[in-house]
């Protein structure tokens, strides 16, 4: 009997997992911007459109997402016998897939955004300075949105991983490193600091400087990740 | 289905703290076997080896030959069941078994539900407002139902009550006569549970101190219980494990197969010649190792 590869399972399983928490974030932060309309239009001023207004809070959902799945899938997936390679495997595919889709679904909201308004005003500033800016290209907007997010959950798993293997004083050197990655991501990308105490220089306008060092981050975080997983030790 | 465990001069370091020094077993396919030992003597250790949570400092783990560790086909075919925290465990239990039902190619379905009606498991309560004997009872309705061709259950009853505990022994010896595998029973409850095990394996501070099957180990040990000098007189040269005395009567127990003559010479001697408990034998060979 010729066995059975599992991590395309794993990766299902992970993605609608937290698919499914994401459409519950994604909810809170509809609310959320709904109110915010609420109050500008009241103080007649403007709030970004939801794709640029999302764009911090998903990132950080996201790095909570990588950090939870290090201690909530590992020991589970590997007591059912499924391998840390298919886990990694598997994780890596779904952090792809969750990536995109939470990049499609503030980009539909901000679509139904757009058909609202041309019927009604609604009171949103469509040219903001930030690169996830969609009048600067969607193109560019949605890779870039989409880079930073599953940047953003490889430092989470990368953190989570940290702790899990080596405990909470070590754990704390992966912060560290966490944060170095991240500013090494707004580095590439100009006006897109989350860590705002952390001072950065742009990489200057090169687009594809930016695509490429961030492509780059991203492969050593998930070289990283594998080296740290391949023989680690589950946890009873 | 059951495939064959083998651990071969396995030694499992903690910095310089050895778990496991040089340990070589083998359990044979369809076989049920007791692991016991004290407290930190390295049973969970050695099976979180064969369910590969972690791999050995020295030696190898096989399952049916091949090693273990970061192997789909053999990982697949072990269960490693131990008693979980399920504190942050808000799902009920069908999504639960939902997850095993997924990667485990035996897992029965139907079977997983009798034995939940057996238990009296609610099915609608989240699994962490359930009892500490209610999740232990889940746990060994995984373990039986994903009917893996090794399966571990590493004092999965603690918490469970008499009454489910036996449940638990029924099951288990029922569902082997139909579905035979390896299990391997980490056990403190020696008396209640021995009449489960083919074949006992006892390990003490790391090193594997015993290894037989349960029908010669039940014969290594007897009792001689007579008068203090005669006692002490048949049983000279004999390894003694305990001794009782009670006024002018002492009870032995020796290790060690008795031959028929030295059987026949007790009766005439009017020593009266009894079997010694696995429990007493544990209890005797783990405190002499000290």
């Amino acid at each position: 009997m010729k066995p059975v590869k599992l991590y395309p399972k794993v990766a299902v399983d992970l993605f609608t997992e937290q698919l499914k928490w994401s459409l519950w974030f994604f909810s809170f932060v509809t609310i959320a911007h709904i109110i915010g309309l609420v109050i500008v239009s009241i103080n007649d001023s403007r709030i970004q459109e939801f794709f640029v207004f999302s764009s911090y809070s998903v990132a950080i959902f996201l790095l909570v997402c990588g950090i939870i799945s290090a201690y909530g899938f590992m020991g589970q997936f590997v007591q059912q016998g499924i391998t840390r390679k298919d886990l990694y495997i598997g994780t890596v595919l779904s952090v792809f897939m969750l990536a995109l889709a939470v990049t499609l679904i503030p980009l539909a909201i901000t679509g139904i955004e757009y058909v609202i308004s041309s019927f009604v005003h609604l009171p949103i500033n469509t040219n903001t300075d930030t690169v996830f800016d969609l009048s600067s290209g969607w193109l560019l907007a949605i890779s870039t949105f989409f880079l930073n997010v599953t940047t953003y959950y490889l430092i989470g798993w990368l953190i989570g991983i940290g702790y899990y293997r080596f405990g909470w004083i070590i754990g704390f050197g992966f912060i560290a490193i966490a944060i170095a990655a991240l500013s090494l991501n707004s580095f590439f990308w100009v006006n897109n600091s989350v860590v705002p105490w952390i001072p950065y220089n742009s990489a200057g306008t090169s687009i594809a400087l930016s695509i490429g060092g961030s492509l780059v981050l991203i492969a050593l975080l998930l070289l990283f990740i594998r080296m740290l997983t391949r023989r680690i030790i589950i946890k009873l | 289905m059951a495939v064959e465990a083998k651990l071969s001069n396995v030694t499992l370091k903690f910095g310089k703290l050895e778990a496991l020094k040089d340990v070589s077993l083998t359990f044979e396919p369809g076989k049920i076997y007791g692991l016991i030992g004290r407290n930190g003597a390295g049973k969970t250790v050695l099976l979180s080896l064969l369910a590969a949570f972690r791999e050995p400092t020295q030696g190898q783990v096989e399952i049916d030959g091949e090693p273990v560790f970061e192997n789909a086909d053999k990982m697949q075919q072990v269960s490693f069941i131990y008693t979980k925290n399920y504190e942050e465990e808000y799902e009920n239990i069908p999504l639960m078994l939902k997850f095993s039902e997924r990667y485990r190619p035996n897992f029965d379905k139907d079977y997983a539900y009798r034995l939940l009606t057996r238990f009296k498991l609610p099915l609608d309560k989240p699994i962490n407002k359930l009892s500490k004997g209610m999740q232990a009872a889940l746990n060994v309705v995984i373990g039986l139902a994903s009917r893996t061709p090794l399966t571990i259950f590493d004092e999965v009853y603690l918490g469970m009550d008499a009454p489910t505990r036996v449940i638990f022994y029924e099951e288990l010896l029922a569902d082997q006569v139909e579905h035979p595998r390896t299990f391997i029973l980490s056990t403190h409850l020696v008396s209640e549970m021995d009449y489960l095990f083919d074949h006992v394996v006892i390990i003490h501070e790391g090193r594997l101190l015993l290894d037989n099957d349960y029908e010669s180990i039940s014969a290594q040990g007897v009792s001689i219980t007579g008068a203090a000098n005669q006692v002490d007189d048949f049983v000279s040269g004999m390894k003694l494990l305990n001794e009782q005395k009670l006024g002018g009567t002492k009870s032995v127990m020796t290790y060690g197969a008795l031959s028929e003559e030295d059987r026949l010479t007790a009766q005439d001697q009017g020593l009266e010649v009894g079997p010694v408990s696995l429990q007493d034998l544990f209890i005797h060979l783990t405190e002499e190792a000290h």
